[in-house]
Formats: C-alpha cells, structure tokens, sequence
C-alpha cells in the first residue's frame, strides 16, 4: 500500500441488507472530494461467504477492474484509462454475497488506501435474533444497525440467528504466510514481561538518603 | 447513541465527582499543585500512566501501527529507556528540591527569576500546541462515537479536562489517572481476546498482513529510526513538566522509582492491547471457527445421555426450556462472551 495515498472520498457509505435466506446485498458510495487518481480496491476472501461479481462504476459508467489474487486478499485494481476521479464524482461498487453458516463474516470491498473522510456503515438483518457480531454496530430502526468508522473494516461478522438453519459450512483458518508476526509479538511481549521485574528488582534495591 | 452518551454523562459525574472530593482534600498550593506530596507507588504509577497515555496513544499509536504493522510496537520498551534516565536522574533532583512545578527547578538551579519566566514560557509555547493535538484526536474520537460535530466534541473534552483539573488539581488528576488506568486496562483486557475469539487469532491475523505487505508483520521501520522516535519521546517524558509535577507528588525517591515501575505495567497492557488491535483493524480476517450455537448443543447432549429421552419430554424438557431462555438472553450473552474471554487467554 502506498501510505501517502488517500481515498480522496469525503462522504462513504456503506448499505449492507442480508434476508432471510443469508443472501447479502452490499452497496458502497464514495463521494470524491478532490482530483486524484482512484486507488485499487481489494477485499478478504472467506470459506463460507461467496462473492458474487462485483460492479464497480464511475459516475454511472461501468469500470472492468482487473482480478489480482494476493491470497487470502483480492485486489481490484480500475484500468488506468479509468484511474483518474475527479471532485463531484461519485463511485459505487456493488455486489453479493451468499452466506454458508449461520455465524459468518460479510466480505467488504474496501479501497486499499485509507479514506480522507469517514465512512458509514448502515446494516440491515432480518427481523428476530439475528444481530451483528464485529464490529460494534448500533441498533437503529427496526432490523437496522449502523456506526461511523475512520478506517473501513474488511468485513462486517453476523450471527443470523434463527434464521442461520442448518449451515454445515466450517470456516478454516486462511490458506498463506503470516512471516514472523506471531514470533515478533511474542519476543515483544517477553521483552516487556522480563523488563518489569528487572526494573521493580533494581528500584528496590536502590538507597537513598536520610 | 443512548448508550454512549449515557456513558460520557457518567464519566463526567465521575470526574467530576473526583475532582470535588478532592477539592475538600486542598487546603494549600502544596496540597493542589503535588497533592501534597502523598501519592504513593500504585496510584503515582497510574498518574504516570494516565499523563502519558493520552489520545497520542490510543488514536496515534493506533494509527501508527495500522499502517506499520508490528514494528512500532518497539518503542514501547525503547521508550521506556527514558524514563530510566527519569529514575535515575531526573527524580532525585526533583525529589531534593521539594518544588511544585518545573520551572521551580530552573529558579533554583540558576538562582534567577528569569530561569523560572524562561520556562515557564517554553511550557506554555510547546504544550499549547501539545494540548492542541491532545484535545483534537479527542474530539475526533467524540465526534465519531456520539455523531456530534467536531468543534463541539472538542470543546466537550476540553471541558470535562478542565472541570476536574480546576476543580481537585494534582489530587483531581491522579484519581482520575486511577480510574483511566482501570478502564483502558479492563477494556482491553476484554476487548482483544474478543477480537481474537471472532477473528481466528494472531496466525490469521498475520496471514492476512502479511498479503498486503510483508513489512507489517516483520520490520517497517529501521531499528535506527525506531531508536530516534523512541529517545524523543522518552526523553521528553523524563523531563516533560507534568511528568515532573507528577513526581514531585510522590512520598518519597523510592516512591517515584517504584511508581516508575507501575506505570511500565500499565503501559504493558496498553501497548499490547493498542498493536493487537489495531493490526486486527487492518488485517480483519473472517476465518473464525464457527462455533455450535450454545442451545443446540444443550439439547444434543441432553438427547445422547441413554435413558434420558423419556426425562427430557417431561421433567427434562422445562429444565431444557429454562436453560435456553436463560442462554439466548442477556445473562446467556454476558456469560458466553465472558467463558470467550477466558478460553482465549487459556489459549
């Protein structure tokens, strides 16, 4: 990711409505505040959620975005003749998603840059127990859960409840490299824990004067 | 929406609250500006704490390891090299003078009045735009959470800031420091084994960092650029004015050594808590294992005990209702989430 890179979108919504049968609907506006060239879009792919094509269009006028499998991402970059959106442009992407267990996690198609603005999130499940799991979503009107975020989540976790059935599909853990992540956090968290002690033993053995 | 504004209104009655008991407690400039010279390891490590910690660390550090990955996570320990230099050095001086604010100190070093004007001067000039930053990520945290307008969120924690400030001085600020070390400790104590619960773990958070870019989960930044940033802020902890008042509070040398310790265990559970997040915030995978939902696997292990079909159509079957009212509302919720937390700590 380009860190200096900003989705340039001051207004992003983000409309999700799942029926009964676990069929979602998802559908994301970006307002463009300023002219800049428009980022790759990606999203995390999941065992028990199936993305169905994804639209994505420029002030109405449908972009082919080229597939990248960066597994267990998937990158969505626009056609460069496409890439440039200007201030006033509105960019929607939309697609489906079909849900396989009755606790399952929504993909979302997020820019692979920060956003300049923040984004809402609008949820819509359907009525009786189903409820949203991550993130934290507040219940609105009937069946409707939404929230304000600086940084789009890649995906939105549900419990569909009684309307969940018999889903027999068990999410597995991702199929890639996580490099030295675990190893580093824990000799940080070592690091930390033989610090204290050593610092507690040192402070009291310390004199001072009367 | 409720909800938070709910919250907040507790919070301030409690501050608030704070600061005028505390306010009793005052009866000289001593007693407001070092409260009295009487905190003690636990509650002078909070204050430690709580001066430091501020929207810096769960807005900026959060923000830095989001785009960094788990590198940054290392400043912790190599900020913690300052505040060494605070025990070792900064501390007895200040100890020994018995003053009540930094530019006491240059007064009485340099004999001179316009040492302490000086000062006094920097302090107010470098922690003007400081508090700028402090009072706008606040804001910004305000404004998302409750929906109000910015300039309003900040003008609420600025308020809320200066009420118990005013209001109980040192006293004030280090029983606030209590309380926010209960709550950033206790939330995030909650809050990441819940994360991890319903996201997979570190490994899938890792597998997922590590596609968008395999310096966030080894090394983005140098381990020179990580010493630069961590001796700046460090340094400037050992010698930054409300660190200093903060110490002058303390009981004693030893105290402030030991309340020096404290505060690197309530850092330790923030920083761990702040990199587990906020890598979670930009990994976010989706491959939780699915867990049985709590009720049917009641009624299947009621179902395999043998002889026990004829119990559960009478007797049983209340028993089985009861425990599935009981297990889909609130107490059900409240409980599962909290065996989540333990399983995930256990793991």
């Amino acid at each position: 990711m380009n860190e200096q890179a900003l989705l340039p979108a001051s207004d992003a919504r983000v409309d999700v409505a799942v029926d009964s049968g676990g069929v979602t609907r998802v559908l994301a506006t970006y307002e463009v505040a300023w002219d800049a060239a428009l980022p790759a879009l990606q999203y995390l792919t999941a065992r028990c959620a199936t993305v169905d094509p994804i639209s994505v269009s420029l002030n109405g006028a449908r972009l082919d975005p080229v597939h990248a499998d960066r597994a267990p991402w998937v990158g969505l970059t626009p056609p460069l003749a496409d890439r440039h959106g200007a201030s006033g442009d509105t960019l929607v992407v939309s697609y489906s998603v079909r849900l396989s267990a009755t606790v399952a996690s929504i993909p979302l198609v997020i820019p692979a840059v920060p956003l300049a603005g923040a984004a809402t999130i609008t949820l819509r499940l359907p009525p009786g127990d189903a409820r949203p799991v991550l993130p934290h979503l507040v219940r609105g009107a009937a069946g409707t859960w939404t929230a304000q975020f600086r940084a789009l989540p890649s995906a939105i976790r549900v419990d569909l409840g009684s309307h969940g059935g018999q889903r027999p599909c068990a999410e597995t853990r991702p199929a890639g490299d996580a490099g030295t992540f675990s190893i580093r956090l824990a000799v940080f968290i070592a690091t930390l824990v033989l610090w204290i002690p050593l610092y507690f033993w040192w402070a009291s053995r310390q004199s001072d004067p009367t | 929406m409720t909800l938070f504004f709910v919250a907040v209104a507790v919070y301030v009655v409690t501050v608030c609250g704070i600061g005028l008991t505390q306010y009793r407690k005052t009866r000289d400039e001593a007693g407001f500006f070092v409260a009295g010279r009487s905190l003690g390891p636990i509650v002078g490590g909070a204050t430690l704490m709580a001066n430091q910690v501020s929207a810096g660390t769960t807005i900026g550090i959060v923000g830095f390891h989001y785009f960094s990955g788990i590198s940054y996570a290392w400043t912790w320990p190599l900020v913690w090299i300052g505040w060494l230099v605070a025990a070792i050095f900064v501390t007895p001086k200040m100890r020994d003078l018995a003053g009540v604010t930094l530019p006491d100190y240059f007064a009485a070093r340099f004999g001179s009045v316009a040492g302490r004007l000086v000062a006094a001067i920097c302090i107010l000039v470098v922690y003007t735009v400081l508090l700028t930053a402090q009072f706008q990520a606040g804001g910004i945290l305000f404004g998302l959470a409750g929906g109000m307008p910015e300039a309003w969120a900040v003008a609420l924690v600025a308020a809320i800031t200066a009420a118990y400030t005013v209001l109980g001085g040192m006293y004030g600020n280090a029983y606030v420091g209590v309380l926010k070390a209960v709550l950033l400790l206790g939330c995030y104590a909650l809050a990441v084994p819940f994360l991890l619960r319903h996201v997979g773990g570190l490994h899938d958070i890792g597998v997922a960092l590590h596609a968008i870019d395999p310096r966030l989960t080894s090394q983005w930044f140098s381990w020179r650029e990580l010493i630069v940033i961590s001796l700046a802020i460090g340094l400037g902890l050992a010698a930054a004015p409300y660190e200093i008042s903060a110490i002058y509070a303390m009981q004693s040398r030893r105290a402030a050594r030991l309340a020096i310790g404290w505060s690197f265990v309530f850092q330790g559970v923030i920083g761990v808590g702040a990199a587990v997040r906020a890598v979670h915030a930009r990994g976010g995978t989706l491959s939780a294992r699915a867990r049985p939902r709590h009720t049917d696997a009641g009624h299947e292990r009621a179902a395999a005990v043998p002889g026990a079909s004829g119990a559960a159509s009478s007797g049983g079957h209340v028993h089985t209702d009861r425990r599935r009212h009981l297990a889909d509302g609130r107490v059900g919720r409240v409980t599962r989430h909290l065996r989540g937390v333990l399983a995930a700590w256990s793991h």
